[in-house]
């Protein structure tokens, strides 16, 4: 049987894949409509301008149900100055409280997505075609931010076990 | 404190923490958020941090980055990469070199539907390193090859780099995207002329192929034909206006997915593997974009752009020495950041002072991405260098930086054409319809 710290970390990632392969659906999804649109423009000669409505809700879903899977697997972009010049303690220390930094400034992030969220639910603020209620996607906002703060968790743990954290990104 | 005083803190502040490997987004955000909370107001900067990630997550605009990417991504599982490397060899390879030149042109076409450099240079490496090897090409030309061709990904629309500088800079993405099109076919035929050169030199650097009967130079064209359609659909759409870049990358990705399909590509596993990379992707470049959009309200607020200029202007310093300043700080900033964090960190910084000198912030966009490029394959950290190093385990990195030289030079040339004669990246966007 595996510790319960594993178990933990195994949950939080199936969790973060889970919500990874929604952000995939969302990216069908926002291909398939962007298509929809351009063919009833040209080919029926009637644009459908809710289109613009749910693709942005879309996108909503697409990026903050991708950024803990960005994070989980080392995608976010950082300059490994440190990691060439100090000692391995040095490191290890520093991304222990970097990590932890990252993890106050997400959970903020999540918890203002919140209270935004409240806000346009009080104010009763929708998209401008089909006013869909924006108060959903700032859940979505904060669900996706709270699970990155999860996976920043998981870094920490592993920076306190010694383990070297990478994180790479592309150009 | 004033509030120069505050941002300068703050610059510094964000530098320590890049240093100490902070995720440059997270970095941005953080000094953002403390930065405005000081000069504005703490209720202010909560706000921002809730709101900011929100709009740009839900901007239409920016729907463009994940289906480009997308489009990008499908390209490389539907087997194009090989017919664009067999159509180029067919075409070049009886050159001094040829394989090589090949490369580049492959290159070049692929950046056509992908926008990243580094997806670029390992599909574009996977293909043609193998068969350089087989000719018994130099490692440093082959090698070098593929990392500076792979550049070209982000410099020939559509373009991950065009669209944050259009994002931090509120320009057209259309207008950057065509105004990279000229320039990166200079750049190409620069880059194929370098090896040409060096092969001149060194003959046995590498050799030519046989020559290739005209018949079936057009037969490996036809072959590739779709792939041209797609980027003809897309990039031409955009030109003459029929579709905004959102709508042109939407169409983009369903025609490269329908490629893959015909072509059987499209299994379960291999489109896991697409939407995956696309969604992390995504995640990178919009995370990006938020930090920008936190840390430049704060920047504004301190005056240092302003600044900047007033100082530029009491030294009285032509403005071209004032561009090759700002232009050499960038090539050696290239040598330590990654492309993006220099794109988003400077900036905030550096785009009011190009406007204040009077410059084409679009002409300004296609210098940066060239500069950008020449970051991406600079020692110590060039990552398409590591990327090539991934695929030629083998190749010493000092062999692989050797070779990348002589086509950093040519950027360099490059660079210089395009400050001569802003023309070259001018040209399209100004003659665009819509």
């Amino acid at each position: 049987m595996k510790p319960p710290h594993l178990t933990t970390e195994l949950l939080i990632q199936k969790f973060v894949r889970h919500l990874a392969i929604f952000a995939g659906v969302a990216l069908i999804f926002l291909m398939l409509l962007i298509v929809y649109a351009v063919v009833m423009r040209y080919i029926f000669n009637s644009p459908i301008l809710w289109a613009l409505d749910c693709a942005r809700v879309g996108l909503v879903v697409l990026v903050f149900f991708g950024l803990a899977y960005c994070g989980l697997t080392g995608g976010h972009i950082a300059v490994d100055f440190l990691g060439a010049f100090a000692a391995p303690r040095t490191v290890q220390l520093s991304d222990i409280i970097i990590r932890s930094i990252c993890f106050l400034l997400v959970g903020l992030m999540a918890w203002q997505s919140m209270v935004q969220g409240l806000d346009a639910l009080d104010l009763g603020e929708g998209t401008n075609e089909l006013e869909i209620p924006l108060f959903p996607f700032f859940a979505v906002a904060a669900l996706g931010s709270v699970a990155y703060c999860a996976v920043l968790m998981i870094q920490v743990k592993r920076a306190i076990r010694g383990q070297v954290l990478d994180d790479h990104g592309e150009s | 404190m004033t509030p120069t005083i505050v941002g300068i803190l703050g610059l510094l502040g964000l530098f320590v923490l890049l240093a100490l490997r902070m995720p440059v987004a997270i970095a941005m955000a953080v000094v953002g958020t403390v930065g405005f909370g000081i000069l504005n107001s703490w209720p202010a900067a909560m706000a921002q941090l809730g709101r900011e990630p929100f709009v740009m997550a839900s901007s239409y605009e920016l729907i463009v980055i994940p289906l480009f990417v997308l489009m990008g991504n499908l390209s490389s599982i539907s087997g194009m990469s090989r017919d664009l490397y067999q159509a180029a060899y067919a075409w070049f390879g009886h050159w001094r070199g040829g394989l090589a030149s090949a490369t580049i042109a492959a290159c070049a076409g692929f950046a056509a539907v992908s926008g990243s450099s580094v997806a670029s240079a390992v599909t574009m490496g996977r293909v043609a390193l193998p068969e350089m090897r087989r000719y018994q090409y130099g490692p440093r030309l082959s090698t070098g090859c593929i990392a500076a061709g792979g550049t070209l990904g982000i410099l020939i629309p559509p373009s991950t780099g065009f669209v944050i500088y259009a994002i931090l800079t509120e320009e057209s993405i259309g207008r950057l995207f065509l105004a990279g099109i000229f320039p990166g076919l200079l750049l190409t035929t620069l880059f194929m002329i370098a090896i040409y050169v060096q092969c001149r030199i060194n003959p046995e650097l590498g050799p030519p192929g046989p020559r290739t009967p005209i018949t079936q130079k057009f037969a490996m064209l036809g072959k590739s034909s779709a792939m041209i359609g797609i980027v003809i659909i897309t990039i031409g759409g955009i030109y003459i206006g029929a579709f905004s870049p959102t709508e042109a990358a939407g169409v983009g990705a369903f025609l490269a997915l329908l490629l893959a399909v015909v072509r059987r590509r499209v299994t379960t596993s291999a489109m896991n593997d697409v939407l995956l990379r696309t969604v992390r992707t995504t995640a990178l470049v919009f995370f990006i974009i938020v930090g920008a959009h936190i840390f430049s309200p704060f920047i504004a607020l301190t005056n240092i752009p302003e600044d900047l200029a007033a100082l530029m202007d009491e030294q009285a310093m032509p403005r071209v020495a004032t561009l090759l300043i700002i232009l050499l700080a960038y090539i050696i900033l290239g040598t330590f950041l990654e492309g993006f964090a220099m794109l988003v960190l400077t900036l905030p910084i550096v785009h009011p002072l190009i406007l204040a000198l009077g410059y084409d912030p679009i002409w300004f966009g296609v210098v940066m991405v060239i500069v950008l490029e020449m970051g991406l394959i600079s020692p110590p950290v060039g990552v398409n260098v590591f990327v090539v190093k991934g695929i030629a385990g083998d190749i010493p990195m000092r062999d692989i930086f050797m070779g990348i030289l002589p086509f950093w030079l040519a950027m360099g040339i490059c660079l210089i054409l395009l400050v001569m004669f802003p023309q070259i990246a001018l040209f399209l966007p100004n003659t665009m319809i819509n």
